[in-house]
């Protein structure tokens, strides 16, 4: 629309034009300050960085220009695939039970007549507020394997000690369960507020025509709340797909003997912070950025398709 | 009423009754699970090493609990750390409301050119890690002088992206068009349809989003402790972080016992403005 | 009413004038705060008391963080160009700030640090210096090695049980191995904590002071002690000679006190949390020798990064707390062993005995071990990265992941890979 500066006139067409921009001044105001913030300490030090990532960069010492040297060497690095795998199983493990699940409490929490709805809707929000780092001091306790409770309870069904945090898809286990048990009260209050939004007759009407719970979430729960649902799945799959706190935490830097841990993050981590290569770290951030796009494009497409009209 | 459609009600009322135990039953457990690990935060932090070690552990309450408090207020200064904590995440939530909400507002309903490409490119940033920008940054914030300084960490995080998404999306999905159209014959300027008619309508989702702004902020761990010299100026989880040292060592029941401590008052905190908060959701879903 | 005002006129010039005329006595030094940054705290707690009443102008304060947050956090300040006014480095990762002496202060062009050199023990004065001389750290403490052991759980397996006689009985691999294997088919239970450790400080025992690095060449070499380590650690676990219990894990530390294991390297920073695990049982913790005579583990040195605020308050706390008296009272209230060989030959430090460890005189034990080292292990810019690769071919290996071979030889190409960064 052009912002051509008319005088208001009193017939219909001169009105729309003074209005349109009006419009196009207050969205200059609206969103400069976001912009002017967001160029200086968003995109400046993600172009900065990206910059690096055409350099062999030493932080403390030399910088060499080696074109698309980081590319093609993080390319051939298995390290790099070995991370995106744990990644995906991580992200797979975690957030997926975790949307159902905070789907299906949406859905409990969205009951008409549920009593103390005020207490439960707040106490699954309470996971989200404690921190990170004691919780993870908590879950290796229960996961540790001679005196977990964890172990402690699958010994009465005759399973030996796990040592969790040591093998593949038990390290995964754990830390999504960490995700899982911090994560879902936040999803599950997004999905209650966006289930607020629709009619409580359209559910009336569907009962009396003999609809059953299932049937009603799925033609009307899930349109619904598409919109949103196809937002916290790009959401899940922006974060799950950068997940570094939680292994950090209950693992370590090295992410386990084996890497068995170790997520895209936790490379990017060590190579730039405890090997200065501050080039390669900075390639590895931007495959992580196309992963990203990829995924979340994937993520989105199959969250509409579910909840399609 | 027929008697085919009382019957059809009665099995409709007997379906919703088991729903209905089904669903006390499964939030019940939620909130154990939920609940137990601060249970275990306090049997730890209240009892001596060796009565956690046994197989069972000792799930009881026991009596070191004040000794752990000694010794977590020698330590630490909790009580100022909570509230820099609180200052950093409660600003940053207000200015995520005001601004993101009103970005937010921009892209859904104004009409301005690059629009589509303005709004791509914010989604775009969101899905760069964030450990990149942290050395730029951190120059960036020395360079102004922002070294151990508050602003070093609410000035960057003044605007959110994931704020401006979550706003227009809702915004796009509560306020219609016509709402809009109607204002504007009412003579209304594009300011007063913001103030006036758009903002209250999505007051709700605002709130909710900005109390995720705070969360975000309250649960930030690395970068406050690049800035912040963590004697004067140190935020929770810096706290319990140094609960951690004593010669290489961990001292659990210290550290759990602060945990527990700096969530307690956000809790009491959360349960208080629920309330509001389910209120203001509930507006919003009859209002919309 | 003139008179008056003349007098006081007259009275405000004589007062003016004498403090004009006063000597001028040297201004009270403006009360200055430093921070100490570190991963612990150094158990500094009643020394800075004590630093009150000694210089009260300077407060400091101190910070810490989790080990490696501490470092990383540091590295990332000294590149944007701030920093604490102290900072500690421990020693395994002293290798990687020593290679950019530019980021710090020069302690011996400011501040004649190179007088103090004599009153430290050698080897741990050159972890604080860097390859082209500038000294860079003071040396806090050394982590001397020994071997603690349940003399209690040995006696009740028939091994014996004193202190010089099991020194004897497990000076050398072989000798360790045939021990712990009695120990094993006595009890059914396992005698080390964990292989991971003893792989540590096996593979510090090299001749020549060489363990990753070649000291001449600064590069990454593999040398056969280290291989010795790694194989001496691979017959405990194959024997299941080990509790394989994580270090620093919450097992690991109840494992202290509840007979997990009955032995378990121990440098002499581990003592207290030992006796903290172990309050339920005093006595039952002995030390003797660790096979092959002994090695340093970890230690640390106090560095003044160049962008300090305050150097010279720095360097008066650091000259200070690091002195031979301060240290010596470090080790009598905390057990931290000191760095200034002087201290070992006070009678109190001689005569400390410690009654939770069966009255073993804990200083004379670990100064020997600490003295009897010639040759600090040389340390090179990727130092920790190379460290973690061994360390996970032993946890591979030690978990049953991998055998021995196949671990080694997957270490072999990440270690590779280590070599082609510059």
């Amino acid at each position: 629309m052009e912002k051509k500066l008319k005088l208001p006139r009193i017939n219909k067409a001169g009105k729309k034009s003074s209005i349109r921009a009006g419009e196009g001044r207050l969205a200059f105001f609206a969103i400069s300050p976001f912009y002017f913030l967001y160029l200086i300490f968003g995109i400046f030090p993600i172009l900065y960085t990206s910059y690096m990532a055409f350099f062999n960069w030493d932080p403390l010492g030399e910088k060499v220009f080696i074109g698309l040297g980081n590319f093609v060497n993080l390319l051939a690095d298995d390290t790099l695939w070995k991370a995106l795998r744990n990644t995906l199983s991580i992200w797979v493990l975690g957030t997926v039970p975790q949307l159902a699940l905070a789907l299906y409490m949406a859905t409990l929490l969205n009951r008409t007549r549920l009593r103390f709805s005020g207490f439960w809707r707040s106490a699954i929000l309470i996971p989200n507020v404690t921190s990170v780092l004691a919780i993870a001091v908590i879950f290796s306790s229960l996961y540790g394997r001679d005196f977990g409770l964890i172990n402690y309870a699958l010994s009465f069904f005759g399973i030996d000690k796990i040592n969790w945090m040591n093998g593949t898809f038990s390290s995964h286990v754990e830390i999504a369960t960490m995700i899982i048990w911090r994560w879902t009260g936040y999803n599950a209050l997004i999905y209650l507020a966006a289930m607020q939004s629709i009619p409580k007759e359209l559910y009336e009407s569907a009962q009396l025509d003999g609809a059953n719970a299932w049937e009603q979430f799925k033609f009307i729960t899930l349109p619904g709340i598409r919109n949103v649902l196809i937002f916290t799945v790009t959401m899940s799959t922006i974060g799950g797909l950068q997940t570094f706190n939680e292994p950090y935490i209950l693992g370590g830097v090295t992410g386990g003997n084996d890497k068995q841990f170790y997520t895209l993050a936790m490379f990017l981590y060590e190579e730039a912070f405890r090997k200065f290569q501050f080039g390669y770290g900075a390639a590895i951030g931007i495959f992580i950025f196309f992963c990203v796009v990829i995924f979340a494009l994937i993520n989105a497409t199959i969250a509409s398709k579910i909840a399609k009209d | 009423m027929t008697k085919i459609e009382a019957v059809s009600r009665r099995k409709t009322n007997k379906r919703i009754q088991l729903g209905s135990i089904t669903a006390y039953v499964v939030l019940a457990i939620s909130t154990f699970l939920v609940a137990f690990p601060f249970w275990w935060m306090l049997v730890v932090a209240s009892n001596k090493k060796n009565e956690i070690a046994k197989n069972p552990p000792r799930f009881t309450l026991g009596d070191e609990l004040g000794s752990t408090f000694d010794v977590i207020f020698q330590y630490a200064n909790i009580s100022r750390a909570i509230l820099i904590s609180f200052t950093i995440a409660f600003t940053m939530a207000i200015s995520h409301i005001f601004f993101c909400t009103f970005a937010g507002y921009a892209f859904a309903k104004l009409k301005f050119k690059g629009q589509k490409q303005f709004f791509a490119f914010i989604l775009l940033t969101m899905m760069i890690p964030g450990q990149l920008g942290i050395i730029p940054m951190y120059i960036l914030v020395t360079r102004l002088g922002w070294n151990n300084d508050l602003k070093a960490i609410i000035v960057p995080g003044l605007v959110s992206a994931f704020g401006v998404f979550w706003m227009r999306q809702s915004i796009s999905a509560v306020i219609t068009d016509e709402v809009i159209q109607a204002a504007r014959i009412d003579g209304a300027s594009p300011w007063q349809i913001y103030t006036k008619i758009v903002f209250p309508l999505v007051r709700p989702t605002a709130l909710v989003m900005g109390l995720f702004s705070f969360l975000n902020a309250w649960n930030d761990f690395l970068w406050p402790m690049l800035i912040l010299d963590g004697d004067k100026l140190l935020t929770i989880q810096m706290a319990i972080a140094q609960m951690k040292e004593q010669a290489y060592l961990v001292n659990h029941a210290a550290q759990m016992g602060a945990a527990f401590f700096a969530t307690l008052p956000l809790i009491i905190l959360f349960f208080l403005v629920s309330k509001q908060l389910v209120k203001g959701v509930m507006e919003g879903a009859i209002k919309g | 009413m003139f008179k008056k005002i003349r007098k006081v006129r007259i009275l405000a010039a004589f007062v003016v004038m004498g403090a004009l005329l006063a000597p001028t006595t040297p201004a009270v030094a403006a009360p200055v705060e430093i921070t100490l940054s570190c991963f612990n705290d150094l158990n500094l707690s009643n020394l800075l008391k004590e630093w009150e009443t000694v210089n009260p102008n300077i407060k400091v304060k101190v910070k810490t963080a989790d080990f490696n947050a501490h470092h990383d956090g540091l590295l990332t300040q000294l590149i944007a160009g701030s920093g604490p006014d102290i900072a500690c480095v421990e020693v395994g990762y002293s290798s990687r700030f020593k290679a950019y002496p530019q980021l710090f202060t020069n302690l011996g062009k400011t501040f004649k640090a190179n007088t103090l050199e004599k009153s430290f023990i050698n080897w741990r004065w050159e972890q604080g210096v860097a390859r082209d001389g500038t000294i860079i750290g003071i040396p806090t403490d050394v982590g001397g090695l020994a071997m603690c052991y349940r003399q209690d759980l040995l006696k009740k397996a028939g091994l014996p049980n004193e202190r010089g006689a099991v020194s004897a009985a497990t000076s050398t691999p072989e000798k360790l191995t045939a021990f712990a294997k009695k120990y094993v088919a006595a009890t059914g239970k396992p005698f080390l904590d964990n292989v991971g450790s003893l792989f540590e400080g096996v593979s510090r025992q090299g001749a020549d002071g060489v363990q990753f690095y070649d000291k001449k060449t600064d590069k990454i070499v593999e040398v056969p002690q280290v291989k010795k380590a790694y194989d001496l650690a691979a017959t405990f676990a194959s024997q299941k000679l080990s509790a394989e219990i994580e270090l620093w894990s919450s097992d690991w530390n109840q494992g202290m006190g509840n007979g997990a294991f009955a032995a378990m390297l121990c440098p002499s920073w581990l003592l207290s949390n030992i006796q903290n695990n172990a309050k339920d049982i005093p006595g039952a913790w002995d030390v003797a020798q660790m096979p092959g005579g002994g090695a340093n583990w970890g230690g640390s040195q106090l560095v003044i990064p160049k962008f300090a605020s305050n150097p010279k308050a720095a360097w008066a706390f650091i000259s200070w707390v690091l002195a031979p008296a301060q240290q010596l009272k470090l080790f009598l209230d905390k057990g931290v062993l000191p760095t200034t060989p002087v201290v070992y030959k006070d009678p109190t430090f001689v005569a400390a005995k410690n009654v939770a460890w069966n009255n073993a005189p804990i200083g004379k034990i670990y100064s020997e071990v600490v003295m009897a080292i010639k040759k600090p292990i040389y340390e090179g810019k990727y130092q920790v990265s190379v460290k973690d690769a061994y360390n996970a071919a032993v946890g591979r290996m030690a978990s049953g992941k991998q055998t021995p071979e196949a671990s080694w030889a997957q270490l072999m190409k990440e270690i590779k890979k280590i070599k082609a960064l510059s």
